[in-house]
């Protein structure tokens, strides 16, 4: 157990080199983050300290060859707030990510700011929308997916296109606010759609609690 | 073109000799053998075998007709023919008393050759030659063979004229199948040329063009290079060389056949930058219709030009929406470059320029914004095609 205040973190990755890069950006980040375990397994993250742990961060393409979609679920089902890291950047396994409930998907390409940002957020569970992800949503056309508004769409190419809210923010003449709260406000929406979760509810209802979004929005 | 005109004029000229062929089989049979066998009928051993003789001839003349006048082939049947015409010849010869063989009365031994022709002369000369021969000989056997030897000289007469008569037919066969064969070599050659001149004629053009190009760029460039008046020192002639190689990359890549060439051409225009140690990262999102080589260049236009400047980072996005599609690049530029608001001015002529040449061929335009943000710059090129 860490100590109030401290992010714990348990890693589930199985190339020691990307173990060994998220723990030099967790030693690095502000407010603190810990790392108090990690492996080639999900079990992981469900013995020892790493059952414990406030995140999961995961990595979608273990040793074998199928996405480790399953083990996310297990883990989600468990009320674990889990951050899947990894090589895949299509649409489809993000967005199968999301229905499972994952809180945030990252791909490798994106670097430590995305990473530690969402690792902050998860424990909070306050959402998180990388650039990826929002690509992801971006261009989603199953047939029951969330409609995001003309607006909100742009507002989210944007930021998969520059990576900076402050820019987005400066081009569409808008507030870094209201740039954020046109990303999250999508991510919520995705959070209250498909698959129920219970990640998926305490984000809805966090962003409900901070008049993110009306009840009757959703 | 040249294709179907040759398959004519060697149709025409088979077709012709075919025709010909059947005529004077035809009128051998019916005006000169058919008045003997009614004249002489009294002379044969057996009339029967005599008319069954010439109806069997009939029936393959009409076969053969059939099939010469459809301009159609004798195929495998050909054979049974061949063995009809040669049962034909034995039960005529043997239909007639050995005296008479060499009399008036035996009006088979002119006709067999031309069916023999009908038959066989389109298919292979040497399998008509054989034949001929074939029946010659047996002609001679069987004279030999019941006795009347003495009328061997006359056999030899009569041989030598029929054979005079159907050997040219044979001979005229076979020169016109090495014309036509000659004929279609010869198109196929010229076509060969045509197709070579046109491909050379086509690649001039092009390389051409690409000089052209080069001509107001790299050229210059490269002669600055060897005469040493090219300042290596400064950041913006640096600049200058890089981007105008980035242009070289862009320029090859767009000679490769490939499913998204905008990305393509992209990804060649960043290749420069990242062996420089710049970290790129290239992703693109929605779909997109592929712009034509106008418009992509200037659409890659902005992004190789930031490149070029780049110091440690960028990423280059191309977005697609139901409206057009996007080329944005952010980067981080080289402090000297920063503060030298030069070749971004150049940049963002440059891609109107090469705008407003595509919106009078294409009807549309390539619109470039700037955002500098610190020592970042974000550029985006956007093409939207009017509908």
């Amino acid at each position: 157990m860490a100590a109030a205040g401290v992010t714990t973190v348990v890693l589930v990755d199985d190339h020691p080199a990307i173990i060994a890069g998220v723990e030099a950006w967790c030693a690095k980040a502000d407010p603190p983050v810990e790392v108090v375990d990690s492996g080639a397994t999900p079990a992981a993250a469900w013995t020892g300290p790493g059952l414990a742990a406030d995140v999961v961060v995961f990595d979608l393409q273990l040793s074998g060859q199928v996405p480790a979609f399953s083990d996310l679920r297990r883990l989600v089902d468990a009320g674990r707030q889990v951050i899947v890291y990894t090589m895949r950047e299509d649409r489809d396994a993000i967005l199968t990510c999301l229905d499972i409930g994952a809180f945030a998907y990252l791909a490798k390409t994106e670097g430590p700011g995305h990473l530690v940002h969402a690792i902050h957020a998860a424990r909070q569970h306050l959402p998180y929308t990388p650039p990826s992800m929002a690509r992801a949503i971006t261009t989603d056309n199953r047939p029951d997916r969330p409609r995001p508004t003309p607006r909100e769409i742009d507002v989210l190419v944007n930021w998969f296109a520059c990576e900076s809210k402050e820019m987005v923010a400066r081009k569409l003449g808008l507030s870094v606010r209201t740039v954020n709260s046109y990303i999250d406000r999508v991510r919520i929406r995705y959070a209250n759609a498909g698959r129920p979760a219970s990640t998926k509810a305490a984000l809805v209802a966090r962003a409900i609690q901070d008049g993110l979004v009306r009840l009757d929005e959703l | 073109m040249a294709e179907p005109s040759r398959d004519l004029m060697a149709g025409n000229l088979r077709r012709g000799l075919r025709l010909a062929t059947l005529a004077i089989t035809v009128v051998t049979l019916f005006c000169f053998a058919l008045p003997l066998l009614l004249a002489n009928s009294r002379t044969y051993r057996s009339l029967p075998q005599e008319v069954l003789a010439f109806a069997i001839l009939t029936a393959v003349a009409v076969a053969a007709g059939v099939q010469v006048l459809r301009d159609r082939g004798l195929g495998k049947p050909r054979w049974i023919l061949l063995a009809a015409v040669f049962t034909a010849s034995v039960l005529a010869t043997t239909g007639i008393p050995a005296a008479e063989l060499m009399s008036e009365a035996e009006w088979s031994y002119g006709v067999i050759g031309w069916f023999v022709l009908l038959v066989l002369a389109d298919h292979s000369a040497a399998a008509t030659v054989a034949s001929l021969a074939a029946h010659t000989a047996g002609s001679f056997a069987q004279l030999i063979l019941v006795g009347q030897h003495h009328e061997v000289a006359d056999l030899v007469v009569v041989t030598a004229v029929v054979l005079g008569c159907e050997l040219p037919v044979l001979a005229a066969a076979m020169a016109s199948r090495r014309l036509t064969a000659t004929a279609a070599a010869a198109a196929e050659r010229a076509e060969r040329v045509r197709t070579a001149e046109a491909i050379a004629e086509h690649l001039h053009a092009d390389r051409r063009s690409r000089y052209a190009d080069l001509a107001t760029t790299a050229v210059p460039l490269l002669t600055d290079l060897t005469t040493g008046s090219a300042d290596l020192a400064d950041p913006g002639v640096r600049a200058a060389y890089a981007v105008a190689a980035a242009r070289l990359r862009r320029l090859f890549a767009e000679h490769d056949e490939v499913d998204d060439p905008l990305l393509h051409e992209l990804r060649a225009c960043l290749d420069l930058a990242e062996r420089k140690g710049v970290s790129v990262y290239l992703g693109a999102c929605g779909d997109y219709p592929t712009p034509p080589l106008p418009v992509r260049r200037a659409l890659t236009e902005p992004a190789l030009r930031t490149l070029a400047t780049a110091a440690t980072e960028a990423r280059v996005t191309v977005l697609g929406s139901p409206t057009g599609v996007t080329v944005s690049v952010l980067a981080d530029a080289c402090p000297a470059e920063g503060n030298d608001p030069e070749p971004a001015a150049v940049n963002e002529r440059a891609a109107n320029d090469s705008a407003v040449n595509d919106s009078a061929a294409n009807d549309s335009t390539v619109t470039v914004t700037r955002l500098v943000d610190g020592s970042r710059v974000w550029m985006e090129a956007t093409w939207r095609p009017r509908e």
